[in-house]
């Protein structure tokens, strides 16, 4: 019995821990960024997931983008095998997921220019059907993903990362704006290619973040009348509900109030 | 056995003795397994002695039958009514199906109490939901406290023992949920703490095996977090297990367990399975070792470690009469070996023919293991 009142005071006291005072973030965000979890009857809690975007996939971009050697280095990857080395391939696989934190910005310059470059992929492929290097069945579907996610895409971008949250605090000072939160991140290691149009590519590494280690944040009870409301209709002409949330001392957060939107935004 | 109780006389004299020895007898055993040894190390000895006499080859004066007969009538009286054993082959079969029974129907007690509570707890208040989280696994030992003290075989407070473990496993893992606590490998400390106190206390075996099995979950994750992986990350490298299961393994030989005699054997067993299992899963899968080799010299290495491995069980186990770890040591040599033989025969040798080859290797080892066994039986004669 020691055991069990123990260990949950020990928990209890975590939490009020990561509560106390002002916090470390507050932002108010919407559905856009926290949609509902998938809804069933077995679960009466409702939960919303945090949806937040990085850069592409390392194998189309040409480089590695912020994430790179240095910063994984400064993760405590041993990044010291030449990349160009016979051993560096199994060396680098052997590099497994490790804790870091990383700064989410919430609808600030990584959103602006994630739009930019999805207009830019827009005008690409109406180059292209003029070239008719592309169809207009391309063209319909890139103008369909710049509208989603225009309305519907998450504004949370993820910035950078790094070991220490009170370094990147310090970086990023703006608590409502920036997020740090806890990810899981993994190395990257592209070997040299070439491309189509006979351009080489060198090896490099890259870093990823597989996942936040708080993706689904729980809505109380006494907060869940809005969402119950939504709980079984998912979002298709935008967001209906915004959610301010709070980070707290140990980089976890909770949900501080939830609103609904009268229509979606514009 | 000719009868339900062996001990009726196939021939001979009797004579009464005291109780007074039987008791003394009972009061040294502690468990009720040491219990059911010696009932039935009594009812084979009657067996083996109505045989003798049957053949005329011992029978024992009227006066020492009777001796031996009281004694033992005492003896298996007053265990059975300080640890309910089972005297007949019937209630031996009796107690395994209420042993299987009572599983099945905890485990689908703590299935039902785990969705009963994510059914209703959207419905609750927060400082409610905490009071529930914290409230049901007190209040499961609570029962188990009062049922245990008005049974002799501990089916209900098993029962309940397991419901208290699943209660407590639900209350650090949904408060975890309700206040978006990151998660980390701490919390199968704790789970382990409580099945193993439970497990100790009341002397349930299901609760140890509960127990072990988060500590191995705890040591092999926090192996992983000192190699530098996030811990939850730990199952990419199999390695991890290994140090854990060995660990475990060696735990009874570390730690005396005279008032437990059969938690050693689920240390051993478990422990050596994770082990062999971690080694026999680098043995196929190279890349997912720590080890800067290339993958196929990983699995050599492992294949090899593994033969070795079981290998050195079964010898253990021969030795210090360990028959679980014999079984577990000649399940995976026999597992690595047939592994080996598909990898090399498989892809070429018409099918036929392959299990054709593994017939044969199978005979050969029996004539193998035959001959030791006679040379191991002419060695102790």
């Amino acid at each position: 019995m020691a055991l069990v009142l123990g260990t949950n005071a020990l928990v209890l006291t975590v939490v009020a821990s990561n509560r106390f005072g002002e916090g470390e973030a507050l932002l108010h965000m919407t559905e856009r960024e926290l949609p509902l979890s998938s809804a069933s009857d077995e679960n009466t809690g409702i939960t919303l997931r945090l949806r937040w975007q990085q850069q592409p996939e390392l194998d189309r971009g040409p480089g590695p983008g912020w994430f790179d050697q240095a910063k994984l280095e400064a993760l405590g990857y041993d990044c010291s095998v030449p990349l160009t080395d016979l051993s560096a391939k199994l060396h680098y696989s052997k590099a497994t997921p490790r804790r870091a934190f990383v700064v989410l910005e919430y609808e600030g310059d990584a959103w602006r220019q994630w739009l930019a470059d999805a207009e830019r992929e827009v005008q690409a492929t109406a180059e292209g059907v003029q070239r008719r290097e592309s169809s207009r069945r391309d063209l319909q579907s890139a103008n369909d993903r710049l509208d989603r996610l225009r309305k519907l895409g998450s504004r949370l971008i993820a910035v950078d990362v790094g070991a220490d949250p009170d370094q990147l605090r310090q970086a990023y000072p703006d608590r409502t704006r920036f997020i740090v939160a806890p990810a899981e991140v993994n190395l990257i290691f592209l070997r040299e290619w070439t491309g189509k149009d006979g351009i080489y590519h060198p090896p490099y590494l890259g870093g990823r973040m597989s996942q936040l280690l708080v993706q689904y944040i729980h809505a109380p009870t006494e907060k869940r009348g809005v969402l119950a409301h939504y709980a079984r209709e998912r979002m298709y002409l935008g967001p209906r509900y915004t959610v301010t949330i709070r980070y707290g001392h140990r980089y976890e957060p909770w949900i501080v109030g939830v609103e609904p939107l009268s229509q979606p935004p514009s | 056995m000719r009868n339900q109780d062996p001990r009726a006389p196939a021939g001979g004299l009797h004579s009464p003795r005291t109780g007074q020895q039987g008791a003394e007898t009972s009061k040294s055993i502690l468990s009720r397994s040491q219990a059911q040894h010696r009932v039935d190390q009594i009812q084979g000895f009657w067996a083996e002695l109505n045989q003798l006499e049957e053949e005329a080859i011992l029978v024992l004066p009227h006066g020492q039958r009777e001796r031996v007969n009281s004694h033992h009538d005492t003896t298996i009286r007053e265990l059975a009514k300080q640890f309910d054993v089972d005297i007949t082959a019937s209630q031996k079969q009796m107690s395994w199906g209420m042993r299987i029974v009572s599983f099945l129907g905890a485990l689908a007690l703590a299935a039902s109490t785990f969705f009963f509570f994510y059914r209703i707890w959207g419905l609750l208040s927060t400082p409610i939901q905490v009071l529930i989280l914290i409230g049901a696994p007190l209040l499961a030992v609570v029962g188990m406290e009062f049922l245990r003290k008005r049974e002799r075989i501990p089916y209900f407070t098993s029962l309940i023992g397991l419901i208290a473990f699943a209660c407590f496993v639900l209350n650090l893992s949904v408060l975890g949920s309700i206040f978006n606590i990151t998660p980390s490998q701490n919390a199968f400390v704790a789970w382990a703490a409580f099945a193993l106190i439970l497990a100790y206390t009341y002397d349930l075996q299901l609760l140890l095996v509960a127990g072990i099995f988060c500590l191995l979950g705890f040591l092999s994750a926090t192996l992983g977090t000192w190699c530098g992986m996030y811990w939850l990350s730990f199952g990419v490298r199999p390695e991890n297990f290994i140090p854990a299961g060995l660990l475990l393994f060696a735990l009874p030989s570390l730690v005396p367990h005279r008032r437990y005699p059969e938690f050693p054997t689920y240390y051993r067993l478990f422990g050596l399975l994770t082990a062999l299992l971690a080694i026999l899963i680098l043995s196929n899968w190279g890349r997912g070792s720590y080890l800067m080799l290339p993958a196929d010299e990983v699995e050599v290495l492992y294949q090899l470690l593994g033969f070795t491995v079981s290998g050195l069980a079964i010898l253990m186990g021969i030795r210090l009469h360990w028959h679980g770890v014999t079984t577990l040591g000649s399940a995976f040599f026999a597992i690595q070996l047939y592994t080996k033989f598909f990898d090399w025969w498989w892809g070429w040798m018409p099918k036929y023919v392959f299990f054709l080859v593994l017939v044969l290797i199978a005979i050969l080892l029996l004539l193998v293991f035959r001959r030791l066994r006679a040379r191991i039986g002419e060695v102790t004669a």
